[in-house]
């Protein structure tokens, strides 16, 4: 890492969507976080739960509905912040989309020995890629919407920015952590 | 008349007189053939008995005249017309023996009842009141989820940060040995009895407020607080164990650090 990088002017936002299935619950949250993981701003749902009559009648895009229309849409109109993109897990791959016309980018952390790539990113398939992150021989597997190779590169350039200031995937455990005990909470409620 | 096929065995005023019996008038042989043969060998007729003769249609063109004066007695109980007509059970009284063989008598087609338009179905309409409507219900259809507001973004602010080491292996040896210099000068720990056991890249040491170091996950737990900083310093950190002690010492390095914005 180059020392004492010189202070920029501007301070990215960065935003994490997740999905959360708790026995027949589902809920989701977007969470927007400044550029070292503090949180900025929060919005979650309360748990959906599909009936017998719901999964009879969605049959198999019941999933994919409660993805991305139920739960995603609506948390985004309810953002105010501006993240360049939005990062979530790498299980929600086959739910990805745009988040207040966001693109979003599916993460996890990959093990791949040194030399095996032929530069920081690598596409492997027409919506995965691999990167690797700036001086740290860690390497992030990645699900993109879009097969859009100019804005795949664009996002795994954010990432690599983003990553030189903080824990990409950390916040995404912290979503969780709030989403698990608020369901706890209301099952003891 | 005279054209009257000669079969053997009957005479030819008999077979006049079944001719005319039957109806085919000026029968002639070569319609006999065609149309109905008769081979009887009858030995004594009853010619007292009106002919009674049952022709179903199609057959028809075979008269019905029944000469009176024909006192023969003849009976045909039922014919088949469809395709090959074919006269059976004819029953000739006192008869001994009486065969009727062929009875092509025309090729007729055959007729078929073909309904091609459906008949319209009828169309009924309950009575008002007989049967009451099902009320439609549209709204345990709609999947809708509503936004919470029971966690609180002061909440999401308190929740630790955690932050796992990175692959000490990978580091290079002169990164490696930076950081015992750094654990030298700021811990007062000799370097020949250090050793790192974790490094934890750009944590914001200026903002933490609690810092854990869980060894037996290598990870640092933190939380950062409240700052009305536009920007800070994030900094590698290293977990540096002194191998006399067996203590852990959290060491961040001066010089390897970032400056990252708060929005």
């Amino acid at each position: 890492m180059p020392a004492q990088d010189k202070p920029g002017n501007s301070g990215k936002q960065v935003g994490y969507f997740c999905h959360l299935k708790l026995d027949e619950r589902h809920m989701g949250a977007i969470l927007v976080t400044n550029e070292i993981g503090v949180p900025l701003e929060f919005k979650y749902t309360e748990p959906v739960t599909a009936t017998k009559l719901h999964k009879i009648l969605y049959g198999s895009v019941l999933e994919k509905h409660l993805h991305e229309t139920v739960i995603r849409d609506r948390l985004c109109r309810e953002i105010r912040s501006d993240p360049d993109f939005f990062i979530t897990s790498y299980d929600e791959k086959e739910f990805l989309g745009s988040v207040s016309n966001r693109e979003m980018v599916a993460v996890q952390k990959y093990s791949l020995p040194p030399g095996d790539l032929s530069g920081p990113f690598s596409r492997i398939r027409e919506r995965e890629a691999i990167v690797e992150l700036e001086d740290e021989a860690v390497f992030l597997r990645l699900a993109f919407s879009t097969p859009n190779e100019a804005i795949q590169q664009k996002i795994a350039a954010w990432l690599q920015e983003i990553a030189r200031t903080m824990d990409i995937l950390e916040p995404l455990n912290r979503i969780v952590s709030a989403l698990t005990s608020m369901c706890g909470e209301g099952k003891r409620g | 008349m005279n054209n009257l096929p000669r079969e053997p065995g009957i005479p030819i005023r008999i077979r006049r007189k079944l001719a005319v019996a039957l109806g085919i008038g000026s029968l002639s042989s070569e319609i006999s053939e065609q149309m109905l043969k008769i081979d009887a060998d009858a030995a004594s007729v009853n010619f007292d008995i009106a002919p009674n003769m049952l022709v179903k249609d199609g057959f028809a063109f075979l008269g019905n005249g029944m000469d009176a004066a024909t006192a023969f007695s003849c009976k045909i109980l039922n014919l088949d017309i469809l395709k090959a007509p074919i006269a059976k059970n004819l029953v000739l009284p006192n008869e001994q023996r009486a065969r009727i063989r062929q009875a092509n008598a025309i090729n007729q087609p055959r007729l078929r009842a073909i309904h091609a338009v459906f008949s319209a179905p009828a169309i009924r309409t309950p009575a008002c009141g007989s049967i009451s409507l099902p009320s439609i219900r549209t709204e345990d259809m709609n999947i809708s989820a509503r936004t919470g507001n029971r966690i609180l973004i002061s909440k999401i602010l308190d929740m630790p940060h955690v932050r796992s080491s990175m692959d000490i292996n990978l580091l290079p040896d002169s990164v490696y040995a930076s950081f015992l210099r750094e654990a030298e000068f700021i811990k007062k720990l000799p370097s020949a009895r250090c050793e790192l056991q974790a490094v934890f890249r750009n944590v914001p040491i200026e903002l933490i407020s609690q810092l854990q170091f869980l060894a037996e996950k290598n990870v640092i737990v933190y939380k950062i607080s409240e700052s009305f900083r536009t920007r800070t310093r994030i900094h590698d950190m290293a977990a540096v164990r002194d191998t006399g002690s067996q203590e852990i010492h959290l060491v961040p390095h001066r010089t390897r650090f970032r400056w990252a914005f708060l929005n």
